[in-house]
């Protein structure tokens, strides 16, 4: 026997087979649907968006990662998902140079400053589309119409508004149940699709990837929060349906809810911190000067999610510390 | 409720080792001589001294069982007594196949205990999830019947919740049931013991009842070693340990397992990317990634609040870690530091993480909140 080769190592001597790059495919495998959707909405140009960004993406972390002084590791395919996932919370119409300055904001300045994939605070989709909504708040919030195949390259002018906005104006936007469910209304290419969202939540909840509590209580709260102060009196279609589809809400609390690194890591802490954002995002959808408020909740509530870890952990603490107490003095 | 306890699902990859029978490396048997003659009527104190002269370990702790029984029968008669054959880890069936091929022995061994000790009730405990083995597990041996622990690794830590958790009972492991019965039997003196010989390097994997004392290497070669190991472990695949010399590391009664096994090499390494799947596993419900995170940073005066105090060391966080991250080491250091500032001799300056303190904080708000309700 050789024993050259035996090394000191620490137990468990077996390892689950499912490693950090297969989570990450998962999320990729789930975010294909919404790309074939918005192909067959829009045409080639959102797949080439989301070729953009995904290249982008890539080689930024890679050139951040040298820059840092780090091995470059090419099983990281967090670039991956939030080059895909950034296209989608914009219009199809987008300029190629402004979903790449947001995927550039995304890495460079969201992410590798604090130390890559896995350190940083703040979710970087949501910070790349809140920097773009800031820049370029004309381009991001216009639309064009679905079904009209878009030209590849060329800069398009989109003229548009979302129902989003339209609610947001007081008007009332003439669509119909079906067309709110499949997403055939003016929007961000990944955002309006509800049923196929649905579905990709359902396949990731499956394979354990996102978790029930943040993202059902976002969406509880989002709800309560129209239901209780509804700013639209729709006539056929129900006022919820209008209002989830309408914006990019579902998308959000689907992907940027559930980001691993940013969100909560306990089961209450989570739940506490969905609740959080559903309710600003409403605020910021009513009172904001975006229709759109995901993305600012998201990153407000980033804020405050290490706080809540360490401050829900030190409850336990403090509740078994007073268990034990009352045992004792029971057994004595 | 052990259908929804914390904890993983593990591939056993008992087979075809469990199935097939127990090799003997060649040795010498030992005897000695019983001063009892009337093997039937044994007392507690007559048991354990046939138990010290035949040196029998109880392979669960390391510890002789004759002080075992000592023990168990001077705090007065235990409800009942379980033979551990749980083998909860994956590879391992050193302790299972003693159901399956040396039941007589098993069934023996256990009876002389309860007969001793005047104790009825008696089982063999197994893990109930082994859902990938050919051999079936027989419910009875003899009239003893087989408690099956059901739920997630780890199962052994559920032991005491058998007929209840406020019962005491006397837990002893299987092989040294065996041995005992040997002795009583036979005069045979324990100088082997049960091993299971496995991993993705030995090329006949099998359970073998090796000669205590035999060195690591030899049980390896005695199982044809195809592949040179990255990696030698003895006593468990999820909590056993690392050794780096198996020429010299002989074994010991309570080493249950030489494994070996050849390891991919490491491709990535990943930061912590807080998928929380750690804290989903802990059977402690404890939070390993941040305690990972604090010592990493060297915040170790935080570290007591996420109570590393509490760790089994099952190994479960590091198991399911997508990164691959060292989180069993991490929450061990910890550990093994609270308990160090924690100790009554620890130094004063070290005293503020004394965990006494914060129930009697908790204890005074508590009473003026009451106080001021009352006024």
């Amino acid at each position: 026997m050789n024993i050259s080769r035996i090394q000191k190592k620490s137990p468990p001597h077996i390892r689950s087979s499912r490693t950090a790059p297969l989570i990450m495919l998962d999320v990729i495998v789930a975010l294909i649907p919404l790309y074939i959707m918005a192909y067959l909405y829009y045409g080639f140009r959102p797949v080439f968006l989301g070729v953009t960004g995904i290249v982008t993406c890539l080689i930024s972390s890679w050139i951040c990662s040298l820059i840092s002084a780090k091995k470059i590791n090419f099983y990281d395919f967090s670039p991956i998902v939030t080059g895909m996932l950034i296209p989608l919370l914009l219009p199809a119409s987008i300029d190629y140079s402004i979903a790449v300055c947001a995927c550039l904001f995304a890495v460079v300045v969201v992410k590798y400053p604090f130390g890559g994939s896995g350190c940083n605070f703040f979710n970087p989709t949501a910070a790349a589309i809140a920097f773009a909504a800031f820049c370029w708040p004309s381009k991001i919030f216009s639309y064009t119409q679905p079904l009209e195949k878009l030209p590849l390259f060329e800069n398009i002018t989109a003229t548009v508004q979302s129902p989003a906005y339209l609610i947001k104006d007081g008007a009332l936007p003439n669509l119909d149940t079906t067309d709110l469910l499949l997403g055939n209304f003016a929007g961000p290419m990944g955002a309006p699709y509800i049923l196929v969202l649905i579905a990709c939540f359902l396949f990731l909840l499956f394979r354990r990837v996102v978790s029930l509590g943040s993202t059902l209580s976002f969406f509880a709260a989002a709800a309560l929060m129209f239901t209780l102060f509804p700013r639209i009196s729709s006539g056929d279609i129900p006022t919820l349906l209008l209002e989830f589809s309408s914006g990019s809400i579902v998308l959000g609390g689907i992907f940027l809810v559930n980001d691993p690194a940013t969100a909560p890591k306990r089961n209450v802490p989570k739940f506490v911190y969905g609740f959080f954002i559903g309710i600003v995002t409403v605020l910021f959808r009513y009172y904001g000067g975006f229709e759109q408020g995901v993305m600012f909740a998201v990153l407000l509530a980033n804020i405050f999610s290490p706080t809540l870890d360490i401050l829900y952990e030190k409850l336990i603490y403090y509740v078994r510390r007073v268990r034990i107490v009352k045992e004792n003095e029971i057994s004595q | 409720m052990p259908l929804f306890s914390k904890g993983i699902i593990l591939d056993q990859r008992k087979e075809p080792i469990l199935g097939s029978a127990i090799l003997e490396y060649p040795a010498q048997a030992q005897y000695f001589e019983n001063p009892y003659s009337d093997m039937e009527a044994l007392t507690i104190e007559q048991l354990a001294e046939i138990a010290r002269l035949a040196n029998i370990i109880d392979e669960r702790e390391g510890k002789p069982l004759a002080d075992k029984l000592m023990f168990a029968s001077t705090r007065g008669r235990p409800y009942g007594i379980i033979a551990d054959a749980v083998d909860d880890e994956p590879y391992i069936s050193s302790q299972l196949c003693l159901i399956i091929h040396k039941r007589e022995l098993v069934a023996d061994g256990l009876l002389l205990c309860a007969r001793a000790l005047g104790v009825k009730n008696t089982c063999i405990a197994v893990y109930k999830n082994l859902y990938d083995l050919s051999v079936r597990i027989p419910s009875t041996v003899g009239d003893i019947k087989i408690e099956k622990i059901q739920g997630k690794y780890p199962a052994e830590t559920r032991l005491d919740t058998i007929w209840g958790k406020s019962r005491r009972k006397l837990i002893i492991g299987i092989g040294a049931l065996v041995h005992l019965a040997r002795a009583v039997r036979e005069n045979r003196m324990q100088t082997t013991c049960f091993v299971t010989v496995a991993g993705n390097c030995v090329s006949k994997p099998a359970n073998v009842e090796l000669p205590i004392g035999t060195t690591v290497a030899d049980a390896l070669d005695f199982c044809n070693l195809g592949l040179d190991p990255t990696r030698v472990a003895v006593g468990g695949s999820m909590t056993g340990k690392s050794i780096t010399d198996p020429a010299n590391y002989k074994l010991l009664p309570s080493s249950r397992s030489v494994l070996a096994f050849e390891d991919k090499t490491e491709l990535h390494t990943f930061n912590c990317i807080g998928c929380s799947r750690c804290l989903g596993v802990c059977p402690q419900k404890l939070n390993p990634a941040l305690i990972y995170k604090y010592m990493s940073a060297g915040m170790l005066d935080e570290i007591k609040f996420l109570d590393p105090t509490r760790c089994d060391e099952c190994g479960t966080c590091s198991y399911t870690c997508p990164c691959e991250l060292d989180l069993l080491v991490a929450v061990s250091r910890a550990k093994t530091y609270v308990l160090k500032n924690t100790a009554p001799d620890a130094p004063e300056e070290h005293k503020i993480l004394n965990l006494g303190k914060f129930p009697e904080i908790i204890k005074q708000i508590f009473s003026k909140f009451k106080k001021s309700k009352g006024e």
